[in-house]
């Protein structure tokens, strides 16, 4: 290998990694939610998408995310991640379509549309059997906020 | 002429169509020294509509609940430690007021609001004279209406945005009045989330690491006199209308993401006599329609205004505008179709008054070409105040063809108004 070669290797390696999109967790305090300008505090609630191009979305709910998501679903930008965070455990963002979702009176979150986001349905039930609710899924939330 | 028989006759009827308990209600004395030692003991006995006197000390109680009409008076400051055990004070019940006492410490947590005072299915309450000190949010009300909390001191101690609640956090209210209330070092100052009917009057919130005020889908509120200062983002309206605002002073906010007022999703509000001074972006209008801008002064700040495209039917007018950087920017050579710009004093103007009535005879156009070449490339605000710039800006004045001819006011003032 000629270090003419090498070295286009070496940049393509170094130009694809760039390129990569990744999530990064959300700076509660300083990021701003791309939809209604606030700064993100609440640390259940965060939720962020990345696009293709690596562009990384901060949300301050699941429901500013959601509502951002679904008014942007016919553009041409294509989403790499799309995640929320367990409601128990603050800071830890998880994929939005695996998460379960609880729709309760009882947890108000950021926008006013009570929703909390859990890794896995057994979490999910600890907070229902406490505060109850509606349980939904990614799709059952997407509809919902179709209509 | 009522004779003394007279006035006895009546005193003794109204007296006996006062309901019983209220002429009979007894006065507890909790404290030191005192049968009763702890305010939950003294509410636990206490009958329905009685008060108890809590004399100064400290108490070291959490979780005290209080379910019935009761009133309690601090006599010289009596502190309540709550010892960082989730709630202090919850009240649950109509016709309870507190009064002339210290909360400390409530709990702090990630997914409970606990509170100094929590609030709850309540009417009728009395909130008044009470310091609340290191506590996660000072006051929680929810569910409640028709409840006034005067002359509070709430200092909050909070470092980061995160481990922080608010000051006075309303949520599902109605009616409520917060009156003279000073408000410093919690997250949001004031937190109004679906409340109605309600005013904040002269209440002071300062260095509160994010919004002084934050009012979120709440309707036909006003708030008047207010001062609000060094808080970590300004003030937030935003999804609401029928707000009217009148008479504030907002200072000194500056950042990146910091306004005086933010207004987003906002309709038919009235901003009035109030005054910017010192921000980084003075009002800051997205989404917001059909606003009546009027009497009030900006000054010093990065920009008095910036009108997002998306604005429509706002009306600014007799309005000052001195010694700002920017007086007026927006993101789209289409804003002012739709918004009128009438009678305000810009200190920018250049223009004359031929004919002596007090208005330039010609039109002032208050959005600079700098400033919409700044809203594309924000970082281009290094350039203010160079040589070409001016020039450009001058050009630009003269013969207008990229600023938005429309956001034009025609009529500017001479002399401030």
């Amino acid at each position: 290998m000629n270090s003419g070669k090498l070295a286009t290797y070496l940049f393509l390696c170094i130009f694809l990694v760039a390129c990569t999109s990744a999530p990064r967790p959300v700076k509660y305090g300083t990021d701003n939610c791309i939809r209604c300008r606030m700064t993100i505090v609440e640390q259940g609630f965060g939720a962020e998408i990345v696009t293709k191009k690596g562009k990384i979305l901060t949300f301050d709910s699941i429901e500013c995310m959601l509502k951002y998501y679904l008014a942007n679903a016919g553009s041409k930008e294509t989403y790499a991640y799309i995640m929320v965070t367990d409601a128990t455990k603050p800071g830890l963002l998880i994929d939005a379509d695996k998460a379960v979702y609880l729709k309760s009176e009882k947890l108000p979150s950021p926008m006013g549309e009570n929703l909390s986001a859990y890794s896995n349905s057994e979490l999910r039930e600890k907070n229902y059997t406490e505060f109850s609710g509606q349980r939904l899924s990614w799709t059952e939330l997407c509809n919902l906020f179709t209509r | 002429m009522y004779s003394i028989k007279r006035v006895l006759f009546f005193l003794t009827l109204i007296s006996a169509l006062l309901p019983a308990p209220v002429l009979f209600a007894a006065t507890l004395e909790c404290g030191p020294g005192k049968p009763l030692k702890t305010l939950s003991s003294a509410v636990s006995v206490a009958q329905a509509n009685d008060k108890i006197l809590l004399f100064a000390g400290t108490y070291h109680e959490s979780l005290v609940h209080i379910r019935k009409p009761l009133t309690i008076e601090g006599i010289g400051m009596p502190v309540i430690d709550g010892g960082e055990n989730k709630d202090v004070i919850t009240i649950e019940g109509d016709h309870i007021s507190i009064k002339g006492i210290e909360i400390r410490n409530s709990g702090k947590s990630t997914s409970r609001d606990y509170a100094g005072i929590k609030m709850v299915n309540s009417s009728h309450c009395v909130i008044e004279h009470c310091r609340f000190i290191n506590n996660f949010f000072s006051m929680h009300l929810d569910h409640s209406k028709q409840c006034i909390i005067k002359n509070n001191y709430l200092n909050g101690n909070a470092k980061t945005e995160t481990a922080s609640g608010n000051g006075i956090h309303i949520w599902k209210c109605d009616s409520f009045s917060i009156l003279f209330n000073k408000i410093e070092r919690h997250r949001d100052g004031i937190y109004f989330e679906f409340v109605r009917n309600s005013r904040i009057i002269s209440n002071v919130s300062n260095n509160n690491l994010r919004y002084g005020l934050h009012f979120m889908f709440s309707d036909y509120d006003s708030y008047h006199y207010n001062i609000f200062s060094n808080n970590g983002a300004g003030v937030a309206v935003m999804y609401t209308q029928h707000i009217d605002m009148k008479g504030n002073t907002f200072t000194k906010n500056w950042g990146p993401t910091s306004y005086g007022l933010l207004l987003k999703d906002i309709n038919f509000s009235r901003i009035s006599g109030n005054s910017f001074i010192g921000n980084t972006v003075g009002i800051q209008m997205e989404n917001a329609n059909k606003l009546r801008i009027q009497g009030n002064n900006f000054s010093q700040n990065g920009w008095a205004m910036r009108i997002m495209g998306n604005c429509e039917y706002d009306t600014v007018v007799a309005n000052n505008f001195i010694g700002n950087s920017f007086d007026l920017s927006t993101n789209s050579s289409g804003t002012g179709n739709l918004n009128v710009l009438e009678a305000n004093f810009w200190d920018k103007y250049k223009g004359y008054d031929l004919n002596r009535d007090k208005t330039g005879d010609i039109p002032y156009r208050p959005v600079s070409l700098f400033s919409m070449f700044v809203e594309s490339v924000p970082s281009a605000v290094v350039l203010l105040h160079s040589f070409m710039i001016d020039v450009m800006d001058e050009v630009e004045k003269n013969l207008p063809s990229l600023i938005p001819v429309t956001l034009v006011d025609s009529k500017p003032k001479m002399k401030k108004n």
